[in-house]
């Protein structure tokens, strides 16, 4: 699936049930130029249970945790049948350049983003240190 | 008595003279005399029958390999080397052939049929008292002796009383002793005779030298002597006898007892009567002296070298060695007779019986026909000999079958014949056999034919059958002429079926060859061996027949299958050429035949790249018809036509060709077929899968042997013509596909709202590849009496417009003006061409939108202007033509309106056209003779084309422009939908957006692991597949554009 700028996803090898995605940051927001991996996974009941979907990337964000758990409403009580790969993973690109800092999974992050230089520092640190160890974790696979 | 004069007499009697030359032979006439009553009475003596009977053979056997063989084959050599003639050649044969039985008859025959009188009076002959007289012992052990000095080992003379220990081996030296003397003086006074007997004396000793051979084997009953021959055979009577020691040793000495007085009264009433001498003692020495090369010489082939091996080892004296007649009386005396009695009786009977049936070839003398009887004296009878009427003694064992049996003499005289003449046949006599014999056959058909033949022919086919019946009758038929009879038989069937059969298919010939067979062949052959129409020779004939008759089926089995491609060819005209060769396969051993070479004649005739698909494939769908007509499971047409479906696959119109010929006009089969036949259902597939469902189960048939195991017969039997040619391919899509883009073209072509015979078909297909499949199609047909809706409309509302127009603005002159519209959805990809119209065009296409626009909301036209047609009239200098063109080259042609003159490039940048496409667009003017090419220089040394409208059109028909105008029609003949070539692209394309986001999301795939997800997610669109070969270089082609980057087996996004 592809086509809306920045935003993609493709299903995981044969397993129809689930899907690898890719966001770019929105332009105009701090996460310009970054690349967030994303996992989809379908449940059973799909489409009208949601689906899961989790960062893959570490991501530095008021409304991800470290796990890459997302907080979304649409994701949860306001799931509908109607919301597609496409649109969820548009809410997701969008929800990075308007976080809900009422509500954060990552307290941090939600402090931090009124603040948008120093917030834009943290996370660009944030997110090379996270590259470097997917390197070194991957070279590490390598070596072994 | 004188038993030298006894013997010699007989000899007398059975050779006719001692002529060089056998065929001068003179019989001598018989009369009742005394003499011949001794003789007779001598004859009487046990054994003496036999040893006659040895003798005679023995004569024979001299005179054929020295006078008649050599002659006989001097008569075919020397005048065939002279006359290579056809006709000398055969008439040498006959010659040859008459000689030999000239003598068979005259001399063979007649000494035979004289013994046998001979023998049936000595049967005959009354009784008389034994009166023994002292002297004949005396005499027999004299000879005996001799015959003991010559050879010691073998001699066998038994004193009656003597018998059991002669058996043991012991006596023989005390007898010889005690008659030494007697011994002398008998030779001096029969030396003469003795000498004359020099042959018989052989013979003799040949008798002695087998027997202790046998008896050395123990039990010689006729398993002794499994492979030897027929002569061979006729020793073991006597071998056997010496077996039967010594359990019957008493009363063989009884019997010898009994009889020998016998003989001895007989040989007391010699009377010393002057008699004409043996032919052999008259002649002895020039007889004696090739008889040892002529036995050398055979020792190797002929069947008497066994007995000449067994000879050699004693006979060192033979031949100088004089014999009594007493010697030959000697040397079985009495022993054969017991045998006689005991033995030979049941097997004569059993032999007579079998006679007549076993031995069909063997003439039977007593319905000769009467060439012999010329040299027949009347023999007199029993009573004339001995002058009283006497009752036949019955006496067993006495040989008085004069049919020959196996073993007789007769029979034995046979076997000789076969193995003197055949020692050494010239290399031309099997040449001149066949060719007397295909010349028989080609006489006898002229006579089946014509009623009346000329002298000559008749003359031949009499001259044929005399030949025939002599052979016959001397039992030479089946080696001389039995494999060039069947060589010929042969080679007239392949000729018939070459001659009457051969490219003709359209009418079956089994029932005509079956009558041709019986008619002539068999006729021919019932002609030349069952002359006397016996019931067996019919028989034996009859069941020739049917080996013939296979060999007729698969003669022409195999003459059919030579054929079987151009059968194929004429397939529907061929069909009883092909019930013909069904009805040979069953009955002869030639499926696998038939596979290899159609299978090469496909190959080497249909499959190369210089034929047509369309006729490969009329080829195709004529061979499975005419394949499934031979063999309705299908097994053959499996095996033969794998290559060819394998071929058409790798042809890219197959598809194209297919599709055209399903939906052509006019008599195509494969319209019938689309139209006759049901596609067969899943659920009666369901139905067959259960045998008892099946209400015709009791026609079931077995798969052929060669049939493929792993594909369901079933599916074979059912697969009709075009699921077959679908099934090249494989896939349904494929034909959708290109049905899909045919429909295009052909709806395109029209330039009219007519699709009635489009939908019959489209529904045609429907039945068979489905509703879903065709979709597109459909509405590709409604797009059409839609557009014709539209269409009528929008000229309404453009009327009207236009008058309110054309009351402002008159003069401007209205186009009329018919738009086909389709749905750009569902349409296969058009091919693109770039033009700008002019003005005046572009202007009514607008208002033609406009139009629409307002008919249909949402919705607007985009013109192919290259697809349509236009009718224009050309004023030229007062002439007008008028033309039917597509737009682009109406616009091209009206810009000449506005001049005369226009150079390529600027005539390309005014309709915005490329310039090798406008060139060949102006090609077409160029051929109708309304625009002239013409180079001009330009200023800056380039060169120009220009092009000027003619307006003076003399003379400008015909030459170069003609040829200029078949490429323009060509060129119009090309397809509007989008060559494969851009519809690939465009696939390729969409392809390209999934490759992309599988790489963006998954990072690095291989290139199987990209195949298989866009099989899996890409492929909605029928025809929309890609091979991995296809994909591979498509991806090599990104990287090399350094959109991609391919290491270590896998791709990924350059980033």
């Amino acid at each position: 699936m592809s086509g809306s700028s920045g935003i993609s996803a493709f299903p995981d090898g044969d397993n129809m049930f689930k899907w690898i995605g890719t966001i770019e940051g929105g332009k105009g927001t701090v996460y310009e130029g970054l690349k967030y991996k994303l996992c989809l996974t379908f449940p059973d009941q799909y489409p009208i249970e949601a689906m899961k979907v989790k960062f893959e990337t570490p991501c530095y964000h008021p409304n991800v945790d470290t796990h890459g758990n997302i907080c979304l409403d649409i994701l949860k009580e306001k799931w509908s049948a109607l919301y597609d790969v496409r649109t969820v993973l548009l809410s997701i690109q969008s929800l990075l350049g308007e976080p809900n800092i009422d509500s954060p999974l990552n307290v941090h992050a939600a402090e931090l983003w009124n603040n948008q230089d120093s917030y834009k520092k943290v996370l660009l640190d944030h997110y090379k240190r996270e590259a470097a160890r997917s390197v070194s974790s991957k070279e590490s696979v390598k070596h072994l | 008595m004188d038993i030298a004069d006894s013997w010699h007499f007989l000899e007398h009697i059975l050779c006719g003279g001692t002529e060089d030359d056998m065929s001068l032979i003179v019989w001598m006439p018989v009369t009742p005399t005394p003499e011949l009553k001794n003789a007779v009475h001598f004859l009487c003596q046990p054994g003496m029958s036999t040893m006659l009977e040895e003798w005679l053979y023995e004569i024979i056997f001299q005179n054929l390999s020295d006078k008649v063989s050599l002659r006989f084959w001097d008569l075919i050599n020397c005048k065939a080397t002279d006359h290579d003639d056809v006709e000398t050649t055969r008439q040498i044969l006959f010659d040859a052939f008459d000689y030999l039985y000239d003598i068979y008859n005259k001399c063979f025959l007649e000494s035979v049929r004289r013994l046998k009188w001979l023998q049936t009076l000595a049967v005959s002959a009354p009784a008389v008292a034994p009166t023994v007289t002292p002297q004949t012992p005396s005499a027999f052990t004299s000879v005996k002796s001799r015959a003991g000095l010559s050879g010691p080992k073998g001699v066998r003379f038994q004193q009656p009383r003597n018998l059991s220990q002669e058996i043991c081996g012991n006596a023989i030296e005390s007898v010889v002793c005690k008659d030494e003397e007697n011994c002398d003086g008998s030779v001096e006074t029969h030396e003469e005779k003795d000498e004359k007997m020099e042959l018989g004396d052989e013979n003799m000793q040949r008798n002695n030298e087998v027997n202790p051979i046998s008896e050395e084997h123990g039990n010689m009953d006729g398993s002794y002597v499994p492979d030897k021959s027929v002569i061979e055979q006729s020793l073991v009577p006597e071998d056997s006898m010496s077996s039967i020691h010594p359990d019957s040793s008493f009363e063989l000495s009884q019997r010898k007892d009994m009889l020998f007085p016998l003989y001895a009264s007989g040989a007391e009433d010699e009377d010393d009567e002057s008699f004409i001498r043996s032919p052999i003692g008259g002649s002895k020495k020039s007889v004696s002296a090739p008889l040892p090369s002529v036995l050398s010489g055979a020792v190797s082939d002929s069947p008497f070298a066994q007995r000449e091996r067994c000879q050699t080892s004693s006979r060192l004296p033979a031949l100088s060695s004089t014999s009594t007649p007493g010697m030959v009386l000697t040397a079985t005396p009495g022993q054969l007779t017991p045998i006689m009695a005991a033995e030979a009786t049941p097997v004569l009977k059993t032999d007579e019986g079998n006679a007549t049936s076993h031995n069909n070839d063997e003439p039977s003398p007593e319905d000769d026909s009467e060439p012999s009887s010329s040299f027949k004296c009347v023999l007199p009878e029993a009573s004339l000999v001995f002058g009283t009427t006497v009752p036949a003694r019955p006496v067993p064992g006495q040989v008085t079958d004069w049919p020959a049996k196996p073993g007789s003499l007769v029979n034995k005289i046979h076997v000789m014949l076969k193995a003197i003449l055949f020692y050494t046949i010239p290399k031309k006599f099997s040449a001149m056999i066949k060719d007397f014999y295909s010349h028989g056959f080609e006489i006898y058909k002229v006579k089946l034919s014509e009623s009346d033949i000329d002298e000559g022919k008749q003359k031949s086919l009499d001259m044929f059958d005399l030949l025939n019946s002599k052979m016959d009758e001397m039992g030479l038929m089946e080696s001389i002429s039995g494999s060039a009879i069947t060589e010929v038989v042969h080679s007239e069937i392949e000729k018939h079926i070459e001659e009457e059969c051969k490219g003709n298919f359209d009418t079956t010939f089994i029932n005509d060859l079956e009558a041709w067979l019986d008619q002539h062949v068999l006729g021919w052959l019932k002609h030349i061996y069952a002359g006397k129409q016996t019931a067996s020779q019919l028989a034996s004939v009859i069941a020739f027949r049917d080996r013939l008759r296979h060999s007729i089926y698969e003669t022409y089995g195999k003459s059919l299958i030579a054929q079987f491609f151009d059968i194929i060819i004429d397939f529907p005209d061929s069909k009883p050429a092909i019930l013909d060769l069904s009805k040979c396969l069953e009955k002869s051993d030639l499926r696998s035949e038939l596979v290899s070479s159609l299978k090469n004649a496909l190959e080497s005739r249909l499959l190369h790249p210089g034929v047509n698909t369309a006729v490969i494939l009329t080829a195709y769908i004529a061979a499975i018809k005419s394949l499934r007509l031979l063999e309705p499971a299908g097994v053959i047409l499996e095996l033969v036509c794998e290559p060819v479906g394998r071929y058409l696959r790798s042809r890219e119109d197959t598809v194209r060709c297919i599709v055209a010929s399903l939906t052509d006009d006019g008599n195509n089969e494969l319209v019938s077929e689309l139209v006759n036949t049901k596609p067969c259902t899943p659920s009666k597939d369901a139905d067959e899968e259960d045998g008892s469902m099946n209400p015709r189960w009791e026609e079931w048939m077995p798969d052929p042997v060669d049939a493929d195991p792993s594909s369901g017969s079933r599916f074979r039997r059912s697969a009709d013509i075009l699921s077959t040619l679908v099934n090249i391919y494989g896939s349904k899509e494929l034909f959708v596909n290109e049905y899909r883009s045919l429909l295009a073209d052909r709806i395109l072509m029209q330039y009219n709202y007519d699709v009635e015979r489009e939908l019959r078909y489209l529904e045609l297909l429907k039945l068979r590849f489905g509703e879903a499949q065709l979709h597109f199609c459909e509405v590709m047909l409604r797009d059409v009496s839609e557009s014709r809706r539209v269409n009528s409309r929008i000229q309404e509302a453009c009327k009207t417009v236009t008058e309110e127009e054309n009351n402002q603005e008159p003069g401007q002159k209205e186009l009329e003006l018919n738009a086909m519209i389709l749905s750009a959805q569902f349409w296969p990809a058009f091919r693109d061409e770039k033009i700008k119209l002019p003005v005046e065009l572009q202007e009514h296409l607008d208002k033609y939108t406009r139009s629409f626009e307002q008919q249909k909301q949402n919705r607007t036209l985009v013109w192919k202007p290259h697809l349509g047609v236009m009718n224009i009239e050309l004023e030229l200098n007062g002439e007008t033509l008028s033309f039917s063109v597509s737009p682009v080259q109406a616009a091209i042609i009206m810009k000449f309106q506005e001049k005369n003159q226009w150079s390529l490039e600027s005539l390309s940048h005014e309709l915005e056209m490329t310039p090798s496409v406008l060139r060949r667009k102006l090609a077409f003017w160029q051929g109708q003779g309304l625009v002239r090419e013409s180079v001009q220089e330009g200023p800056g040394g380039d060169n120009h084309q220009i092009y000027t409208l003619v307006e003076e059109r003399s003379g400008l028909r015909g030459g170069p422009h003609d040829l200029l105008g078949l490429v323009d029609i060509e060129e119009e003949a090309e397809s509007a939908m989008a060559s494969a070539q851009q519809q690939k692209e465009e696939e390729m394309q969409m392809l390209w957006t999934y490759i992309q986001g599988m790489l963006a999301n998954l990072d690095c795939l291989t290139l199987e692991r990209i195949h298989a997800m866009l099989r899996m997610f890409a492929t909605e669109e029928p025809g929309s597949e890609i091979s991995l070969q296809e994909l591979k270089a498509f991806l090599d082609n990104k990287v090399k554009d350094q959109i991609l980057v391919f290491a270590a087996g896998v791709y990924r996004l350059n980033k």
